[in-house]
């Protein structure tokens, strides 16, 4: 693996380290099932490239953009289910659906190229260090602050109502939490996490497309679930930070699967070999497993 | 306990990354980098195609080529560290199949050359800025279908065709480009186009039912969602008795009455030996950029009588003669 390669497994791990802690608010703190991301995170690409390519806007604006389109989309399916009760899953599944069409629409087609057009990352072109170092550098920095941002946010006053709201449903309504206004801005927020994701990643892709967002919600929650396994997560802010680190892992298993051809792997194995190399780091930390008592065995106490 | 596994981990990590580095010097050899979004049939004869070029031009994998083949099996994540992958490694030339494929590769290097092949509009998807000299580090071919021919070959099969039904999935570029050219080379044959969509392979059977009276044939794209469920198409085509012509020819022998088309493997084969020449050494902004149509010199025609006469069409001597495949 090249110094390059590494470098941008890095960026696009930090890109999903941001799916990541969507993922985070959603499943784990509101124990909200959500599936709006398959929809949001190329709703975020698709606002940026329209607003970038047609609208002439400045990149960063655009950035912050797709962030808000995300949240609108998670606002609308969170308000599904708290306003007209549908189920939690059911209705991410309709906003992911809907957001196909809507992706399209204004998009005005499936692609949307970003290839020579002004990104976030074209500020360092005139640079001596080149872009791939400079890229992860300004990708992580993004990345630290919306991570601590979403800790101090979680330790206020709100931030901890809407950990009750989804610990404990029923004794945060007796404590005078709304948990429908909870999960509004939870949802909300997480998606806007997804599609800042997915604007900043079609501005290293070099595209938006309306596929980008298959298996999106995949990686995202493997990553929380390696993350949290491998990595202490009592904390919020170890938490998050954990979900960032499983992100990273994430990508780093799918590198690992990608340069496996010397061991006579094929091309299209490269999801066996990254699904493989996920569930071993979880078998690897489980007390049950033969294999992980065995690691925990060798190593020193 | 917890972290020492975690200090295993990463050295067991390490190891695997020097002996993969030790793996990767096979020296004095051309390297070129391959990749493709999903692996279906068009886009492995793309694939092949490529290596038969370059074959044709001296390069030999095994002998003085090394060719690194990727599959991003549809994840575009994926995709994008394919892409670092090849740039990491610095390959003499990266050849990628597809659109969003191409686009990942062109983000990722402005330097290592880029030999594109099954990009049906590789302008709209800004990968070169025009055919001739297109400069840059991109250049490579157009599987741009030879629509006005085919819809000639239809019409001449099918003397009365008026309205041509179109199932597409309107989520993939080339499918929306296609659908441009079959509307603005219809009109001037007096055919007239009726859209039906079919976002996943499930809702082609609702797309064609939709059609159903409303055309007098239809035309099902190269589209790989809807490729993938032309026998119902064909079957529903049959029972309507609603002649299906397809736009790739491999089509016919899953049923379709006819089409006149592209040779997936000598599309590759064009970009193969655009590969070879940049490998000797030409730049490859100065290899112009091709349509595959235009240089593949005779399309080749393959018509089914079997189910012509079952969607109640005879077809025409002409075409008969003109076909290279007849399937009875």
């Amino acid at each position: 693996m090249s110094l390059y390669e590494i470098l941008g497994t890095v960026q696009i791990g930090l890109v999903f380290g941001l799916v990541s802690l969507g993922a985070y608010i959603s499943f784990r703190i509101l124990d909200f099932p959500d599936l709006t991301v398959e929809g949001s995170f190329p709703l975020g690409a698709a606002v940026l490239a329209t607003l970038i390519v047609n609208w002439g806007w400045n990149p960063w604006a655009a950035t912050v953009a797709a962030g808000v389109a995300g949240f609108a989309a998670g606002f609308v399916t969170a308000w599904l289910n708290v306003r007209f009760n549908i189920l939690h899953i059911l209705s991410g599944i309709l906003l992911a659906i809907a957001l196909y069409s809507v992706n399209l629409r204004i998009m005005g087609g499936p692609n949307k190229p970003l290839l020579g057009t002004p990104t976030i990352f074209s500020m360092f072109d005139g640079w001596h260090t080149p872009a791939y170092m400079l890229t992860p550098i300004l990708i992580l920095l993004l990345v630290a602050v919306v991570k601590f941002a979403l800790d101090l946010f979680l330790s206020t006053g709100i931030g901890l109502s809407m950990r009750a709201a989804g610990a404990n449903p029923a004794m945060a309504v007796a404590n005078g939490v709304n948990v429908g206004h909870m999960k509004l801005l939870g949802i909300g927020l997480a998606n806007a996490l997804t599609a800042f994701a997915g604007g900043l990643f079609a501005q290293i892709f070099g595209a938006a497309d309306a596929y980008m967002g298959i298996g999106v919600i995949i990686i995202g929650l493997a990553s929380v679930i390696v993350g949290m396994s491998i990595l202490p997560s009592r904390t919020v802010v170890q938490a998050t930070f954990a979900c960032v680190v499983g992100a990273m892992l994430y990508r780093f298993a799918v590198a690992f699967a990608l340069d496996a051809d010397w061991l006579g792997f094929k091309a299209s194995d490269v999801q066996l070999i990254t699904a493989v190399l996920v569930a071993l780091t979880l078998v690897g930390q489980s007390s049950r497993s033969t294999m992980g008592r065995l690691l925990k065995r060798i190593g020193p106490r | 306990m917890r972290r020492s596994v975690n200090l295993k981990m990463l050295l067991l990590a390490g190891l695997g990354v020097l002996m993969m580095m030790l793996a990767a010097s096979a020296a004095g050899m051309k390297t070129i980098g391959i990749s493709t979004i999903v692996e279906v049939p068009q886009l492995v004869q793309t694939k092949d195609g490529i290596l038969k070029g370059l074959a044709d031009k001296g390069y030999v994998v095994g002998k003085n080529l090394k060719v690194d083949y990727q599959n991003a099996n549809g994840n575009m994540p994926t995709q994008q560290q394919i892409a670092k992958k090849f740039v990491g490694e610095d390959v003499d030339v990266i050849a990628p199949i597809t659109t969003p494929t191409s686009q990942a590769m062109a983000a990722a290097t402005k330097t290592i050359p880029i030999v594109f092949a099954t990009v049906t509009d590789p302008i709209a998807a800004k990968l070169i800025s025009r055919y001739k000299h297109p400069g840059g580090n991109v250049t490579g071919v157009s599987d741009r279908p030879p629509i006005a021919a085919q819809l000639k070959l239809f019409k001449e099969i099918m003397p009365n065709l008026k309205k041509l039904g179109f199932i597409y999935n309107p989520g993939l570029d080339s499918s929306k480009a296609i659908l441009g050219w079959v509307k603005e080379d219809g009109k001037k044959l007096g055919i007239s186009v009726v859209e039906a969509a079919a976002p996943t392979t499930n809702e082609v059977i609702p797309a064609t039912n939709k059609l159903i009276g409303k055309v007098d044939a239809i035309y099902v794209p190269n589209d790989t969602t809807v490729v993938a469920a032309l026998e119902t198409v064909v079957k529903i085509g049959k029972q309507t008795k609603t002649p299906v012509f397809t736009g790739e020819t491999r089509g016919v022998g899953r049923g379709a009455v006819a089409s006149l088309g592209l040779n997936y493997t000598q599309v590759g084969r064009l970009a193969g030996h655009m590969v070879a020449e940049v490998l000797n050494g030409k730049k490859p902004g100065d290899i112009d950029a091709v349509i595959a149509y235009q240089k593949i010199p005779d399309n080749t025609v393959v018509v089914n009588e079997a189910s012509a006469k079952a969607m109640g069409l005879t077809i025409p001597a002409a075409v008969l003669k003109r076909a290279s495949k007849v399937i009875k």
